[in-house]
């Protein structure tokens, strides 16, 4: 069996764990930069490494056996190009988002990742619109295969929405960051709150964003109708998103340029049967078609937004034929076993068959 | 008109005494001088040593006429007056880069060229000495060593870089721009490598760190009091004892208790030095610094070895956090000259680590349900969690290895507490640096305070005496693991 090496910023849970430990018919090195980004020790094992402390990368490439560098955020790719040197191994290169933008980027940035373009073998974008973005930047298309995350379907199972309940309960999971958009549609979940007394909006996640959020939230007088929630277990916010009436990712581009590949809570909710309204931001249009799969508005437009989540929330009888077209999308482009299989196809094409 | 010669600066017991009578600022401050902001365009260093501000001028003098030194203003017999640069240090300027950029190398480059042609002997800088302008102008000070110390090689700066991950792309430029030099280097790594049966480390007497030759340029992985260790393959290190006594003391709690699993291996000793296993992965302390809470998993552990220690007839029963290595073999200790010499019967150093990390009390609540009678022992009388509750302690009970050692451990406890707090302070090295060395841990942690905080100023901060001390010629992470 071939053995790749995979550099991702942290051991840790939620950093695509699955495209590291489980492409089939190859095993693995799990590699982060510094023991200090090894965060959590039930994920530890002996294929854990760390790049600071290699002693000697031909050696360490020799008695691992490796056939493959896969690094999975455009800066850990640059990072690993003296090491590529040193060991005329072949690199792939995830690009997931901020890395395709100048979002908060380090000195040097873009000639780094141009660097990286013209010594890279690979590049698998999470979605098209990145891969259009990084070959803005002088990627050769050739490069570049899109690689859609996925998600893991044997534990999310569909069951129809509620489409004759009365309940109104409005869900959006993810980092509190600008890009995500919460803002955006708290505001609009004001607009429309009046209208719909019994309606709730729940978000959960963490980030830097908490302490705006919630002063938000008490200047818009949302009481409540409104939650926060920190950072839940993965099983935990499956339960919310079962529970919920309609999902909503307000993704936006961020004032510093930062952007999203495709949320993947978005497919998530998708998998479950949870009608979905998004925005017409990066990847999305590329998971869900204007009504056809789910909803799409202009990204950062409160109005629109507001609109979406009335329309949404009157034509209840419409749901299903949502809700079928979007699990139908997902077990066709985002199955993650799909998905791992096509990663393994790719590094098979690169690595000539074998 | 304020006068800066009223400011007095001297050397104290642990680190400089700064008596500022002026509203001149004090932008940073090492073991040999400090320096005040004087206007805009101009700050002084004060030294406590007369002959350390001499040198400095010389050297500034005698590089004025190269593009990337402070202009020189005044000179006295303890400062000079020199450019102040309101600017970020490379090392700031180089935050989140994966790969240094070209115009960077190039530039650093043309310093290290143009020290070597004005026969400068120190052809090195530490990345928190160069100070990047406007126009990405790079600008060096601290000279103090510029005819003192030789390196025809940058070790500094290479040890710098390589902390945050770009040594290998500078080295990639250096071998694309100037072949030559590359080879120079690598030959001069290659010279320079250690033959640790051969090794001279010096005791550095109380309070001091052991002395370690510059020229050898293995990775340096951490030295303090007692030894110094080096990484010498994959999955070894040496470390290197300045006295042989604490040499033997620790290879025989090490080689008495190779069975016991969280005691690395033994591969070779001599007489003043262990080659052991290389332990990969985050010590406790950084590991524990990440996580929201304590898992039972973790208190238990913990406890195993400890009551492991009391079951083998250890003598001190401790387990401090950044002596304790997360392993994919699990949890493996380092540090252990003292084990079967001292007597302490309850984890002290633990329990105030825990305590600094917010997890005394559920370790001690896992501990009760997990060994009643164990916690029943520790909690008989007061934790003691303050310097000064332990050394209170320490007088009443008397400790067992009376006189000198007793002091000896007493002053290595308040260094301990000091450097977890640099530990805290310190982003970039994460991963314990760990204690001993007093006044070197103090400079250093200085030197990374004063980086970090002082986004925009100062000329040579500090580390004269870092320099004289440190001078590791290593070029990896200071990642202190065992010494002592």
């Amino acid at each position: 069996m071939s053995k790749a090496l995979h550099l991702n910023l942290r051991v840790d849970p939620t950093q695509y764990i699955p495209q590291i430990r489980q492409v089939p018919g190859y095993d693995y090195i799990h590699m982060v930069r510094q023991p200090k980004y090894m965060i959590d020790m039930t994920l530890l094992n002996e294929k854990v490494h760390y790049l600071n402390e290699i002693f000697s990368p031909q050696e360490f490439i020799k008695k691992n056996n490796i056939s493959l560098l896969h690094a999975h955020h455009g800066q850990l790719g640059v990072l690993l190009l003296p090491f590529k040197d040193k060991t005329g191994l072949p690199l792939v290169t995830s690009i997931r988002g901020r890395d395709a933008t100048m979002a908060d980027q380090p000195v040097g940035y873009l000639e780094s990742m141009r660097m990286l373009f013209e010594k890279g073998e690979e590049f698998y974008p999470v979605c098209q619109y990145l891969a259009d973005r990084i070959i803005e930047w002088g990627c050769p298309p050739e490069k570049i295969k899109v690689l859609y995350g996925g998600v893991d379907l044997s534990k999310y199972h569909y069951s129809p929405p509620k489409s004759f309940s009365d309940s109104q309960n409005i869900l959006s999971v993810g980092r509190l960051v600008e890009k995500k958009g919460h803002h955006i549609l708290m505001q609009a979940f004001h607009k429309i709150k009046d209208k719909y007394p019994n309606a709730t909006l729940t978000i959960i996640g963490r980030g830097e964003l908490e302490e705006q959020l919630r002063s938000l939230a008490e200047q818009l007088n949302l009481g409540d109708s409104f939650q926060l929630l920190n950072h839940l277990p993965k099983e935990k916010v499956r339960e919310h998103m079962e529970n919920a009436d309609l999902f909503c990712a307000a993704s936006m581009e961020a004032s510093n340029g930062d952007v999203e590949g495709i949320p993947n809570t978005l497919k998530e909710a998708m998998a479950l049967g949870v009608p979905v309204i998004s925005t017409f931001h990066a990847g999305i249009p590329e998971l869900i078609t204007h009504n056809q799969e789910g909803f799409l508005v202009q990204e950062n437009n409160v109005d629109e937004l507001a609109q979406a989540l009335e329309y949404m929330l009157d034509e209840r009888a419409q749901w299903e034929s949502f809700t079928l077209a979007a699990r139908q999308k997902v077990e066709q482009s985002f199955d993650q076993q799909k998905q791992l299989l096509l990663q393994a196809q790719y590094y098979n094409e690169l690595l000539g068959g074998k | 008109m304020e006068d800066f010669k009223s400011i007095s600066v001297t050397k104290g017991e642990k680190a400089l005494v700064i008596d500022n009578p002026t509203s001149f600022p004090l932008i940073g401050a090492g073991t040999q001088g400090a320096v005040f902001k004087l206007s805009e365009e101009k700050c002084v260093k004060i030294y406590s040593d007369e002959l350390q501000a001499k040198m400095e001028t010389e050297a500034l003098k005698a590089g004025q006429k190269l593009p990337f030194f402070p202009k020189l203003y005044d000179t006295g017999r303890n400062y000079v007056v020199m450019e102040y640069f309101n600017a970020p240090t490379l090392k700031e300027y180089l935050r989140n880069c994966t790969y240094i950029p070209e115009s960077i190398a190039i530039k650093l480059l043309t310093i290290l060229r143009e020290l070597k042609k004005a026969k400068f002997t120190m052809i090195d800088a530490p990345l928190r000495h160069i100070f990047v302008l406007e126009n990405e102008e790079l600008k060096v000070v601290d000279h103090v060593n510029a005819f003192k110390r030789i390196h025809p090689v940058p070790l500094k700066l290479l040890r710098d870089l390589n902390i945050i991950l770009l040594k290998d792309s500078f080295l990639a430029w250096v071998k694309q721009l100037e072949p030559d030099t590359y080879k120079m280097w690598e030959k001069y790594f290659q010279e320079n490598d250690l033959d640790y049966r051969n090794i001279p480390v010096s005791s550095g007497g109380s309070g001091k760190g052991v002395k370690v030759d510059s020229a050898v340029t293995q990775p340096l992985i951490g030295k303090g009091h007692q030894g110094a260790v080096y990484r010498i393959a994959e999955d070894k290190c040496v470390k290197i004892y300045g006295s042989t006594d604490h040499c033997r003391q620790e290879k025989e709690v090490l080689l008495k208790s190779k069975d016991l699993p969280f005691i690395p291996k033994v591969y070779e000793t001599g007489p003043n030095y262990i080659v052991m296993e290389y332990l990969l992965g985050p010590n406790l302390n950084a590991y524990l610094k990440k996580q929201l809470q304590l898992s039972e998993d973790i208190s238990r552990r913990l406890l195993d070895i400890l009551t492991m220690m009391k079951q083998s007839g250890f003598k001190q029963i401790d387990a401090p956090l950044r002596h304790i290595f997360v392993t994919n073999n699990g949890f493996k200790m380092v540090d252990h000259v003292y084990s079967f010499t001292r007597l302490q019967d309850r984890p002290l150093e633990l329990f105030q680590n825990l305590h600094e990390r917010g997890f005394l009390d559920t370790f001690l609540e896992h501990v009760k349900m997990m060994d009643p009678k164990t916690h029943a022992a520790w909690t008989k009388l007061p934790i003691p969690l303050t310097n000064e509750e332990i050394a209170a302690l320490e007088e009443k009970e008397g400790n067992s290895d009376k006189n000198s050692k007793s002091n000896k451990s007493k002053s290595q406890k308040n260094n301990k507490s000091k450097n977890s707090k640099s530990n805290k302070s310190s982003k970039s090295n994460n991963n314990s640096k760990s204690n001993k060395s007093k006044s070197q841990k103090n400079s250093k942690s200085q030197n990374s305070k004063s980086s970090k905080n002082n986004k925009s100023n100062n000329n040579s901060k500090s580390n004269k005496n870092r320099s004289d001390r440190e001078e590791t010629a290593s070029t990896k992470e200071t990642k202190q693991k065992k010494k002592k």
